[in-house]
């Protein structure tokens, strides 16, 4: 499937279960980072279509990230979705106003998800 | 109007039709990002309950496994060491040296095999909190004086001396015999066994806030990396050969969970080559603090087992106490008995209806020669309250019904 995704998400096993369920949804362009700076490095170097990042990142988060990444790409149309596997971290509003796309949940079947990735890709 | 008082009215509308614009795109954002906080929470709750429930069946497995495990181990065993005793003992004909030699050492390590089981089930009961302990009034330098009888003939044999020190003849703990008696066992047994020569000194020391036990060492101590271990499950450092039986590697673990379950501490001081020393502490409790304790603890059982619980007090008694604690325990089944004060006894009945008390109450006092002038009360759950708090107070009322 179309669509190069990139994933900043610092707990491994979490960052193999999305691989996974995403690459068995057909999604074979999977690169991943599993810190803020990586992250953001990656996003500007590679160029992914939609960059999905956990919320809560050791010495940042996904908000800055999503923030720092729009500045850096201007105005082209990279995506970005932020996600939260913790109820205490569940804030949407303050995702969009980072000038996030979507804002999820991650569960363990990843089910919400692949939903909004297949609504923006 | 002229044309300036125009343009500024339609300036000022502009910019509160943009205000209003921006409010409303506000409003958007704010109704978006809360259905969508609200759908992730809501999935997010649903996720932690599957979870619950997973690691609840978890739980029950675990249980039942240390069950089964419990059950299907040792009977085999059992039956292994009664026969390899039978044909040591020469009943079933006569054994060679040789023959003998190695049934022992297959007998050795039947028991040594056994015990692993033991320890293991019970670092698995305590830890999953399954383990009840039954707190009593005790003395622990008598407990300890036991205990250290037990070791005399071992230590002997080694050539190490036991030695004792009590800071008065008897100090009462708030604490669970059996379980007293390991923690003990454990220590002097380690003691022993990491010391060539010197002694083992036991100590038990009355603080005005907690009773501290130690037991201390003149053997091979503990190296410096090694004492955050001394306390964690299967950790077994060098041991000198020979010394006796061979260790699980879980004693320091289940002494721990022990002290914990009587909300006290334990630690140890060593360095290498200078010997050890383990010390735990006990709070101490007044009357009234243990008083409390058994009836909340009494409580919380008939509540989880949906029986009734009823606790006789029994005021006056001061000449006939040891008859009527007698007389109690023969004809309450089950009853705990506890001695508020000298002149003051109480049998908490678990499972025992008021009326069933009352009947066992006239009756044990009918039987008595010099009941005269002792006066009983009753409390009982549910009628007099189902917290800990409204029997306790009851309790503390003086009796109302008397024996005449």
């Amino acid at each position: 499937m179309a669509g190069k995704i990139l994933i900043i998400e610092d707990t491994e096993d979490d960052l193999i279960i999305i691989k996974r369920y995403f690459t068995h949804a057909g999604y074979n362009d999977i690169i991943t980072a599993d810190t803020a700076q990586v992250g953001i490095r990656k996003a500007v170097e590679e160029k992914p279509d939609l960059v999905i990042s956990d919320t809560l990142l050791p010495g940042s988060n996904g908000f800055e990230v999503c923030q720092q990444i729009r500045e850096k790409y201007g105005a082209a149309p990279i995506k970005i979705i932020i996600m939260t596997g913790s109820v205490d971290a569940v804030d949407a509003v303050k995702a969009r106003k980072a000038g996030a796309d979507d804002y999820c949940v991650k569960t363990s079947d990843c089910a919400s998800l692949l939903e909004a990735v297949k609504k923006i890709l | 109007m002229d044309d300036k008082n125009l343009q500024d009215l339609e300036q000022k509308y502009k910019s509160i039709a943009e205000e209003l614009e921006k409010a409303k795109e506000e409003l958007n954002l704010q109704t978006w990002g809360l259905t969508k906080t609200n759908d992730a929470i809501k999935i997010l709750y649903k996720e932690l309950e599957k979870k619950n429930k997973e690691l609840q069946k978890l739980d029950k497995l675990k249980t039942d496994f240390i069950n089964t495990v419990s059950h299907e181990l040792r009977t085999p065993l059992t039956t292994i060491r009664e026969c390899i005793s039978q044909i040591l003992d020469g009943i079933h004909g006569s054994t060679n040296d040789a023959q003998r030699e190695f049934l022992s050492i297959c007998l050795g390590d039947v028991d040594r095999l056994k015990r692993m089981i033991d320890d293991l089930l019970d670092i698995a009961k305590l830890e999953a909190g399954k383990v009840k302990i039954a707190r009593r009034q005790l003395d622990m330098a008598g407990l300890a004086r036991g205990v250290i009888a037990a070791f005399l003939p071992k230590a002997k044999s080694m050539n190490v001396e036991l030695r004792e020190k009590f800071s008065a003849e008897k100090m009462m703990v708030y604490a669970d015999k059996d379980s007293m008696i390991r923690v003990f066992t454990n220590l002097i047994g380690n003691a022993l066994k990491f010391t060539n020569n010197g002694y083992v000194e036991i100590s038990v020391t009355e603080m005005p806030e907690y009773i501290e036990c130690c037991v201390a060492d003149t053997g091979r101590g503990i190296a410096e990396d090694d004492l955050p271990k001394v306390f964690g499950k299967f950790q077994q450092f060098d041991r000198k050969e020979g010394g006796g039986e061979k260790g699980t590697g879980l004693g320091l673990s289940i002494s721990k969970n022990i002290i914990d379950l009587h909300h006290g501490k334990i630690w140890v001081e060593s360095k290498l080559h200078e010997g050890a020393r383990f010390i735990f502490t006990l709070p101490k409790y007044t009357e009234d603090q243990i008083l409390k304790e058994h009836v909340a603890e009494a409580l919380q059982e008939a509540v989880k087992q949906n029986t009734p619980l009823t606790i006789l007090v029994f005021a006056d008694i001061n000449s006939v106490a040891k008859d009527l604690e007698r007389l109690v325990r023969q004809n309450l089944r089950h009853a705990d008995v506890i001695f508020k004060n000298t002149h003051t006894m109480l049998a908490v009945l678990p499972g025992m209806g008021r009326e069933d008390a009352r009947e066992g109450a006239e009756k044990i006092l009918a039987g008595m020669d010099m009941s005269k002038g002792i006066s009983y009360g009753m409390v009982s759950f549910p009628e007099d309250g189902n917290t800990a708090e409204l029997l306790y107070a009851k309790i503390t009322q003086r009796p109302s019904a008397s024996h005449v």
